[in-house]
């Protein structure tokens, strides 16, 4: 349900403007601290440095940043040999394991559209995904719940009911009235019918709109003789269609149908009394009344195809061969619905639970249609299974060609296997870098790599929080729904270019490519004819380009009234950099409104802060971002100055960085090795659907060299991470990663 | 009903035996009955319901000045005056458990809610707490309902950013946990929330084509436990224990499948999708809640008004700028007079429910309220200074003759949350001695003197 109460849940106490906690791990989280880990947060902002500890802080979601040094990260990893990257890593570093993943609502409702084409999306009333580590894909913190298993019933019904849905053509009546007839003999009782007391007929031309099956009802009775029935014969267009003795009287007249195949057009319906009878002397008169008639069709007749049952239902289920056909439609879906050929024992149970429902009164399609029911409900559709060595094996394994289709289609696509990637499966060739790399480039360039930008980028870059954020319409009369919504667009047209081309990640920073339509590019002030639809533009102010001018994200990083540059600040530190300060410590109050700090300017209050050395630490980094921020309001719109004068959009960051303005920000943040590092991270955890730890560290590293030597754009990133025994394999135990 | 005694899982399922570990007795019992089960003469059963709201409330405009009866209702609690003899207003009631040197009580508030534990600190997937009051009495009372209990709630929840320093999102987001890992997550469409109620009912089928589709389920699901269980066997710890999640699912849907029995109850229209307001919204829930426990589908229900820490606008009254922001409130009056009203929002919520609760008459001529415990808090009591020992609480109904309401108690020591649970508990017959951390013992002040 898409309520308009739904509501934004960001990061609630952070933006804080007293102390914030030191950062070597007292608040206790699941990542012990190094001793020796250096202070890692200043550290990578202001740059690498050759000498300093090159940690990988874990990525959980928001808290810690203490790194934990390993031997292999005390030199920079830019200066690993070439050798090292080839996917291998340092012997003995296990690949960790995944925890069975449960599909979540996205990639269900991608499942079914690939599986059946349906346009239903059913996982839209499934509770709410959990999410971890930054994203809703991480099977540890997917949960299945009762609620989900009746949706999954529920679904799975709807589902196949719609796959067999055969829409009939509406039938259509004719009726003929007797009594309006002229018969060859006998006559009419007005009102009731045609009474034929000798031999003789009744006949009318009917006209038929539609050819196919159509049923004749005559409505006739009569009065026997000599204890014999009068016999009705009758014809349609000369040939005898039925014949029935009529033993009803005739003032209670029975009915008598017969189906016929007709084409369009006229056909004439007669109806003869052909067997009179009349004797006065003993009083017996044999004849037949006959009320009228009725012609209803077509019935039975098929609409349009319904093309998800024409894709299944490819051979008959009523004759002779119908066993085997069942049979056949059934491993076939079941070996597509489950991803891997279909386990045998499964599919004999399934066999059999075909034939108990047709010896329970079912049809053999009724049947099928449970199967087909069990199989969507079966964990082998709503999981994804990696079935494994028992637990204490001491090796890793590599996982098997259906394992991996799966793992690459649900990491570009948010779905199943297409029918190459099955293929290729099939033909065992899906493990050579060649083939993973040709595929991860023919995935990336199929529009399902949509998934991407909605998934991915919907939470790395919390576009999904611009979707409902609601600044204050008191303060900001200007943001619209239609506003927000070129916002959104925006955010995802920016970072869909850089799914499929050569262009390098750093440019999601220093691009200056715009997308506006007409309402963005007034609110953007950006001059020119646009319509409705998003087009790319260049900004001649150097106003807005990359993600940080980017209105929807500035927005969903301000409070409702008013913006906070500490928020920005954790953010760009967080997301783009993997170096999210820790939480303030107990008992911090919020940044007074005004009061005692009287007419300070924001940068003056905030100053306050950086002055206690406890906060320092965190502030001197989150900070001077946020503050090179300031020329965008809560809603993201450009402002010169604010309450308390000209806006100064220049700070410092640690290591002496200096820097004026939005620009020049970007460019030190997209220059930091901490993005590349960053990038890695964030994309290892959603293509693996699990968290990072230190274990990870070589993978990471490896993956980070090849892709950068490789040009750095995000087909690049994808394919080394494809490639990696990190996406490949599986570990020994339960090291690393999982828990 | 098959009569052929095959060994099938069916059959264990019919026998009651063993597969599902239901009391016999109750499960065999229809439904109308089964309240006699636990009690030698036929009683109505209490329900009992925990309703929760955020960021805690503006205390002075909450306290009544004086205690005992006779008090007057201060601002925030003026939607209840036509109530009042149906509710207690306690004071000195603590959550000690949600208290810890480090910063993240709305998460740990949150947590701690119903289960009186102190939640561990952690973002990752080893979240831990412990089991929440109603599913202490769900274990119970729900043996005999379609729903063991029912968690629903008003605000789902972006996938985005962290939740609270440090603590996993599932902290903030349900009060209902059925062991110390495993939340239960509330249900916010009210559409899933009538269909986990009243679904499944087969509405114009004959008979014979019930018997058919409820057989083919059966089929269904019998057909889903074995795959389940065949493939657990070639699983690793880890994922074993996520099927059984889903086997928890199975075997829950096919009790409801199979009790087919006494359909009839329920509302006659399905709700519709809507894009509301939060009014239209809550009282669609509060309707689907009431309606639960008149059918008896549940008597065990957890209601979420907002999730922890929640930033929901309240604009819609007149207050501007977001709830967690505002509760933030610096000592700045204009700040505590927005408080106000959006707490007397949310108790005129309340006082919705008990509306409704108040125009069903049951069987022995007292109304569902009279035979219902409500708890109204939050997870703690001042926004700004987030502290947890003198929390808002309010005890309402007659939870059938175990509370006697109308008015302000004060208790005489700090007295834990986890007591006025127990006291719940024993009055809807859970009798147990102990509950969380610190419950111990029934307070006796709730019913007498």
């Amino acid at each position: 349900m898409n309520s308009t109460v739904r509501l934004l849940l960001l990061a609630l106490l952070f933006d804080v403007a007293s102390a914030c906690g030191p950062m070597s791990g007292e608040n206790g989280g699941s990542v012990p601290a190094d001793p020796g880990a250096d202070d890692s947060g200043a550290a990578d902002v202001s740059g690498a440095d050759t000498a300093s500890a090159d940690v990988e802080p874990p990525q959980d979601g928001g808290t810690l940043t203490d790194g934990a040094t390993t031997g292999e990260d005390a030199t920079d990893a830019d200066a690993l040999p070439d050798a090292q990257v080839d996917g291998d890593s340092e012997q003995g570093a296990d690949p960790g394991r995944v925890t069975i993943h449960r599909l979540n609502r996205a990639e269900y409702n991608n499942t079914v559209r690939d599986l059946l084409g349906t346009d239903r999306r059913p996982a839209d009333n499934f509770p709410d995904d959990d999410h971890g580590y930054g994203f809703d894909n991480v099977a540890d913190v997917l949960t299945t719940t009762p609620t989900h298993v009746e949706q999954y019933l529920a679904a799975a019904e709807q589902l196949m009911a719609e796959v067999f849905y055969l829409p009939l053509v509406e039938p259509v009546s004719v009726m003929v009235d007797a009594s309006l007839l002229t018969g060859s003999a006998g006559q009419a009782r007005p009102g009731e019918g045609w009474l034929l007391w000798s031999n003789g007929f009744l006949e009318e031309v009917s006209d038929i709109s539609m050819a196919g099956r159509w049923l004749l009802q005559v409505r006739a009775g009569g009065t026997s003789a000599a204890g014999v029935a009068p016999v009705m014969v009758v014809e349609v267009d000369g040939l005898v269609v039925l014949t029935e003795s009529i033993v009803a009287p005739s003032g209670v007249p029975e009915e008598v149908s017969v189906e016929l195949e007709l084409g369009a057009g006229p056909h004439v319906v007669t109806v003869r009394f052909t067997n009179d009878y009349y004797d006065p002397a003993l009083g017996q008169d044999r004849n037949l009344f006959v009320a009228g008639w009725t012609l209803t069709g077509p019935i039975g007749l098929p609409d349009e195809p319904n093309p998800m049952r024409e894709a299944w239902l490819t051979c008959s289920l009523t004759d002779d061969e119908a066993a085997g056909c069942a049979r056949d439609i059934l491993q076939r879906f079941a070996d597509r619905a489950w991803r891997r050929p279909a386990d045998p024992e499964a599919m004999a149970r399934l066999l059999a639970m075909m034939e108990e429902q047709i010896a329970a009164g079912d049809s053999r399609e009724e049947a099928l249609q449970t199967a087909m029911t069990a199989v969507l409900v079966s964990p082998r559709f709503v999981y994804r299974p990696e079935t494994t060595l028992a637990d204490g094996a001491d090796e890793a394994s590599r996982l098997d060609q259906w394992e991996i289709a799966s793992r690459l289609s649900y990491f570009l696509w948010s779905s199943m296997p297409d029918q190459e990637l099955f293929e290729l499966a099939a033909a065992g060739e899906l493990n050579t870098p060649e083939v993973l790399d040709a595929q991860v480039r023919r995935m990336l360039a199929d529009p399902r790599a949509e998934s991407l930008v909605q998934n991915f980028a919907g939470q790395w870059l919390y576009i999904r929080a611009v979707e409902s954020v609601r600044p204050d319409p008191a303060v900001f009369p200007a943001f619209t729904d239609s506003l927000r919504a070129a916002m959104v667009a925006e955010m995802q047209h920016f970072f869909r270019q850089f799914i499929a081309a050569e262009i390098p990640l750093t440019e999601l920073l220093t691009s200056d490519a715009v997308f506006v339509n007409a309402e963005l590019a007034d609110f953007y002030g950006i001059s020119g004819s646009f319509g409705e639809t998003l087009e790319r533009v260049v900004d001649p102010s150097g106003r807005r380009g990359g993600l940080l001018a980017q209105a929807g994200i500035l927005t969903a990083l301000s409070y409702p009234h008013r913006t906070s540059p500490v928020r920005r600040g954790k953010w760009v530190l967080g997301q783009l950099l993997c170096q999210e300060p820790a939480p303030p410590p107990a008992g911090v109050e919020g940044l007074p409104e005004t009061g005692e700090t009287g007419d300070l300017s924001l940068r003056e209050r905030m100053e306050i802060h950086r002055s206690d050395p406890g906060c320092a630490a965190c502030h001197l980094s989150m900070d001077p971002i946020g503050l090179g921020l300031e020329n965008f309001n809560a809603i993201g719109l450009w402002r010169d100055e604010d309450s308390s004068g000209r806006i100064d959009a220049s700070g410092v960051l640690p290591g002496e960085l200096a820097f004026v303005g939005h620009e020049d920000l970007a460019s030190i943040i997209a220059e930091d090795p901490a993005f590349h590092r960053c990038v890695t991270r964030q994309l290892v955890t959603y293509a693996l659907g699990r968290g990072l730890s230190t274990a990870d560290t070589p993978w990471l590293r490896d993956i980070r060299v090849d892709y950068i030597d490789a040009g750095a754009s995000f087909a690049d990133l994808a394919s080394a991470i494809v490639r990696s025994d990190i996406f490949l394999s599986r570990g020994a135990a339960a090291v690393g990663g999982a828990p | 009903m098959k009569t052929t005694p095959r060994f099938s899982r069916r059959s264990f399922l019919r026998l009651g035996a063993g597969a599902l570990s239901l009391p016999l007795l109750e499960a065999m019992l229809p439904a109308g009955r089964r309240g006699a089960a636990y009690a030698d003469e036929l009683i109505e059963p209490v329900r009992l319901l925990w309703f929760y709201v955020p960021n805690g409330i503006h205390m002075p405009s909450w306290t009544p000045a004086t205690t005992g009866a006779g008090f007057v209702m201060p601002p925030i609690l003026a939607p209840l005056e036509r109530h009042r003899a149906h509710t207690l207003v306690l004071s000195q009631v603590a959550n000690r458990n949600a208290i810890d040197s480090v910063p993240g009580d709305h998460a740990r508030g949150t947590g701690a809610f119903l289960t009186a534990r102190l939640p561990r600190q952690t973002e990752g997937t080893d979240i831990s707490v412990g089991i929440s009051a109603d599913q202490v009495a769900a274990s119970v009372l729900g043996a005999g309902t379609r729903l063991p209990s029912l968690q629903t709630g008003l605000e789902g929840g972006v996938s985005v950013g962290g939740c609270d320093s440090g603590y996993s999102c599932a902290y903030l987001r349900n009060i209902s946990w059925a062991d110390e890992a495993t939340p239960l997550p509330k249900i916010t469409n009210p559409l899933v929330v009538f269909q986990r109620l009243f679904g499944l009912r087969p509405g114009e089928l004959s008979p014979e084509q019930i018997e058919r589709q409820r057989s083919r389920r059966e089929s269904i699901l019998d057909f889903a436990v074995q795959d389940a269980l065949s493939l657990q066997a070639r699983l690793g710890a880890n994922d074993r224990q996520k099927l059984d999640q889903y086997l928890t699912g199975i075997r829950d849907l096919e009790r409801r499948i199979l009790d087919m029995s006494d359909l009839s109850c329920g509302p006659e229209e399905v709700p519709e999708a809507f894009e509301g307001s939060l009014d239209a919204y809550s009282d669609i829930m509060n309707e689907l809640m009431v309606q639960a426990m008149v059918c008896d589908n549940t008597r065990v229900i957890t209601h979420m008004f907002a999730n922890g820490g929640s930033n929901r606008s309240y604009d819609f009254i007149g207050v501007t700028g977001a709830h967690h922001e505002i509760s933030h409130h610096q000592n700045i009056p204009e700040n505590f007079e927005r408080l106000e009203r959006i707490n007397e929002y949310e108790v005129g919520r309340l006082a919705d429910l008990m509306d409704r609760m108040t125009a069903h008459t049951l069987p022995d001529g007292r109304t569902l309220l009279d035979q219902s415990a409500l708890f109204f808090s939050s997870e703690i009591e001042d926004g700004n200074s987030h502290a947890h020992t003198n929390l808002p609480v309010l005890l309402c109904g007659g939870a059938g003759g175990a509370l006697r309401g109308g008015r302000h108690i004060r208790f005489a020591s700090e007295t834990p949350v986890a007591n006025v649970f127990v006291s719940m508990l024993h009055a809807a017959n859970v009798g147990v001695d102990t509950f969380g951390a610190d419950g111990n013992r029934v307070l006796p002040e709730l019913t007498t003197g």
